[in-house]
């Protein structure tokens, strides 16, 4: 288990992914630049020998880009990834052959990662054929056996010259285990292992990983969106949201104890262990935002319910975050006049910002008597300049002029986590990148969980 | 040890690797039987085959026997040189079961003559074209997106620009009438459609897990190319294969229609052509339909087995 004297195996350093979508011919046209996704920006964290480390975070989120930047899938476009000492950016042919022999992946879909023209024991077999181990056919068929056992197909003769259409699913994410661990490597990612698996057989796969670990002295790292797994799995944990990791250490602490508000509405989507347990809706807004056109500074703050008011604002804390959700409204073009109009029927002016500070969450976060589409302003405690220029903006967007609205808003209300990237800062055992946990005294005001 | 066990040992493990490909080979021929179009295109191509290979046993004559005289190099009566071209009839003085040309010839076993030459035009025409086709399209596929991919597309492209009849007329015009570069001249066209199909399908197996789990395993390029993204395009080369065979036999049919056709070779296509050049069209039927038929019967063989080889390969109806 996570031992703290262990050697680190796998250093992520600066790393980021950029992915250039192709430009379609409207753009090129229009002369638009192409806009690079960062799949994974600016990451970095270490992996010791012997460890599971769990990479959580919905989808989307860069995990997968992530677990192929460790094998080498891809090329980082920034950074480097060192394993076990070497650079795996620059390795020399023979340092390559030994990196693809120590490193192995298992890919979320069984059904897709063997070739159905291979039997299995040609697909077990291919690693030692390419790595030239073994001496003779008789040889390799030997271990190719011996491994099959080892993942539980036994006995390996009646599995040997199936083809992967004929398995079940268990079976066949058991065949690609045995071909990543034929060539007894040391490091294995896999890319949700289990989740087109039945329900009833992922246990019994995730048991067999545990115990090919020790068998094996292997360090994993485990890609998941299902937290339930990570924390069943995992020693360590890293969360991740658009391409940044938010938060990582120890997964009890993480799962017991999130510091981020990311984490913490994460881990309340998760159903608890316990059915008796009410289960806790997460108190974030909204969808995840397009990843081609991250939001500034923080990218979680058009989301988090934590988003940090700035000095002067005499309000409440939740006041802010709806303002700061009317600002948003009104430059993305979210904010509909019309559409407001007709839902209130009532003062226009009224009626913008009833829905404009609406926000969308469960029903247990909300004000009473508020829904998605209105909520009573009275009830918010807003500083009164604040809502006149509310008003003003109000008024703008209903003279047909979004842009004036825009800039009225846009120089009033800044929030440190729209202006600035948070670095990873450590707080107790883990690292976590969120300005609340860069002074005490802001920690001590808006700590998440605090409003329960 | 005996050379006895020692060869028995190897014959053991060349069971061992090859049987689970025969057992697969086995399971395609039992799903290729379920349809009845493609038993048919097999039966005749086997026909036809068998025509090509051993026509002195199918044609009671040979091309150079005229009714009347036989093969004596004697010349007939004016009665005799006009019943000709002679329908099929009980009781002629000769025996030629379809009837006989304006020449003389036997229907029926000039017929069974020209099988081979057509059986010869649509198989190389075929393969040649899937040979420089298929392997342009694995690495135009395989590199997709690259210079490597967009030079060959380029050349594809303008090549695709080219008329197809107008241009093989001019090169058959300028290299001359024979039945080589007639083949050729279908080839040169036909291979595009087969590089574009092939390197669509390319791209989209690679982007299949199992490429990418070859390449953690550390294949080579060429490893994945070969071992894992040919095999499972080498069937759909092969429908291609059927339908550019059937494709290059129809054309050099319509070629020799135009009169564009090597007049010492025996052919269908030619005998049609004939029987337009002596003006019998509408009064010789028993002359004019049967190199129809089997120039049709070839082609839709050759289609036939396309589609049904197609839907046993096709991994998503395994
Ligand atoms: S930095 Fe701000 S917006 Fe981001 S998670 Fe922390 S409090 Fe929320």
């Amino acid at each position: 288990m996570a031992s703290d004297h262990a050697e680190p195996l796998v250093e992520v350093k600066g790393v980021s992914k950029l992915f250039d979508l192709t430009q379609g011919v409207t753009d090129r046209l229009l002369g638009r630049e192409a806009n690079p996704v960062r799949a994974v920006d600016d990451v970095s964290f270490t992996i010791n020998e012997g460890d599971i480390m769990g990479i959580a975070g919905e989808s989307g989120c860069g995990k997968t880009t992530l677990g192929k930047l460790l094998v080498r899938l891809y090329e980082p476009t920034h950074g480097t990834i060192e394993f076990d000492g070497m650079d795996i950016g620059a390795l020399t042919n023979e340092r390559e052959r030994e990196f693809r022999k120590r490193v192995q992946m298992i890919f979320q879909d069984p059904f897709e990662s063997l070739n159905p023209r291979m039997t299995v024991f040609q697909s077990v077999m291919e690693p030692l054929k390419i790595n030239d181990i073994g001496d003779s056919y008789h040889d390799r068929r030997d271990r190719v056996k011996e491994v099959l056992e080892d993942v539980g197909l036994a006995p390996a003769d009646a599995y040997l010259d199936e083809f992967p259409k004929e398995l079940s699913g268990g079976e066949r994410q058991r065949v690609a285990i045995a071909r990543a661990l034929v060539v007894n490597p040391d490091f294995i990612v896999c890319d949700e292992p289990v989740s087109m698996l039945d329900v009833s057989i992922r246990a019994g796969v995730l048991n067999l990983m545990q115990d090919l670990q020790d068998e094996y002295g292997l360090t994993y790292v485990f890609i998941s969106h299902d937290l339930s797994l990570i924390r069943y799995m995992c020693d360590r944990t890293a969360i991740m949201y658009l391409g940044d990791i938010v938060e990582q250490g120890p997964t009890d602490d993480v799962v017991m104890d999130p510091k981020h508000p990311y984490t913490e509405a994460l881990f309340d989507a998760v159903p608890e262990i316990d059915p008796e347990a009410e289960r806790h809706r997460a108190n974030v807004t909204g969808e995840v935002p397009d990843p081609r056109n991250p939001p500034s500074g923080c990218r979680f703050h058009p989301r988090c319910s934590n988003v940090i008011p700035p000095e002067n604002w005499t309000g409440s804390q939740d006041a802010f975050r709806r303002t700061i959700q009317f600002k948003r409204r009104v430059l993305t073009d979210d904010l509909d006049p019309e559409e407001a109009l007709e839902n209130a029927g009532r003062d226009s002016v009224d009626a913008i910002l009833e829905r404009g500070l609406a926000l969308d969450l469960p029903e247990e976060h909300s004000l009473a008597g508020e829904d998605s589409h209105a909520v009573d302003p009275s009830a918010i405690d807003l500083p009164s300049d604040a809502e006149r220029t509310l008003r003003r903006a109000a008024e703008q967007m209903l003279d047909d002029d979004p842009d004036a609205a825009a800039a009225e808003l846009d120089g009033e209300f800044v929030s440190i986590c729209e202006r600035e990237h948070p670095e990873m800062r450590e707080t107790g055992t883990r690292v976590t990148a969120c300005h609340l946990y860069e002074t005490e005294e802001r920690d001590a005001v808006a700590a998440p969980g605090s409003s329960d | 040890m005996s050379t006895q066990s020692e060869s028995g040992f190897e014959l053991d493990t060349l069971r061992e690797r090859w049987g689970p490909r025969i057992e697969r080979f086995k399971r395609g021929w039992d799903r290729y039987t379920t349809h009845k179009m493609g038993v048919a295109g097999l039966a005749i191509l086997v026909l036809f085959t068998l025509w090509a290979l051993f026509p002195d046993v199918f044609a009671p004559h040979t091309p150079e026997w005229k009714a009347y005289i036989g093969y004596e190099n004697t010349r007939m009566s004016p009665e005799e040189v006009n019943s000709l071209p002679h329908p099929p009839a009980f009781g002629d003085p000769f025996f030629a079961p379809l009837g006989t040309n304006a020449s003389g010839q036997g229907i029926y076993s000039m017929l069974v003559y020209a099988a081979g030459s057509a059986l010869y035009i649509g198989l190389a025409a075929g393969l040649l074209s899937s040979l420089v086709g298929v392997p342009l399209g694995l690495i135009s596929g395989f590199y997709g997106d690259t210079w490597i991919d967009e030079t060959i597309q380029r050349i594809v492209d303008v090549m695709y620009g080219l008329p197809f009849l107008p241009f093989l007329i001019v090169l058959v015009a300028i290299r001359g009438v024979n039945t080589t570069n007639i083949i050729l001249g279908i080839a040169v066209t036909s291979w595009l459609n087969n590089c574009i199909l092939i390197r669509g399908e390319t791209l989209s197996l690679k982007e299949r897990a199992y490429i990418e789990s070859a390449q953690v395993a550390g294949a080579s390029d060429t490893r994945i190319v070969f071992r894992h993204i040919l095999p499972n395009v080498l069937p759909l080369a092969f429908v291609f294969l059927a339908q550019d065979a059937a494709a290059a036999i129809l054309a050099q049919a319509s070629l020799a229609y135009l009169g564009l056709a090597d007049f010492t070779a025996n052919s269908w296509g030619l005998m049609i052509q004939n029987v337009q050049a002596h003006n019998y069209i509408y009064n010789a039927p028993w002359w004019l339909i049967p190199p129809g038929l089997a120039i049709t019967a070839i082609a839709a063989a050759f289609y036939f087995i396309g589609f049904s080889m197609e839907d046993v390969t096709n991994p998503q109806k395994e």
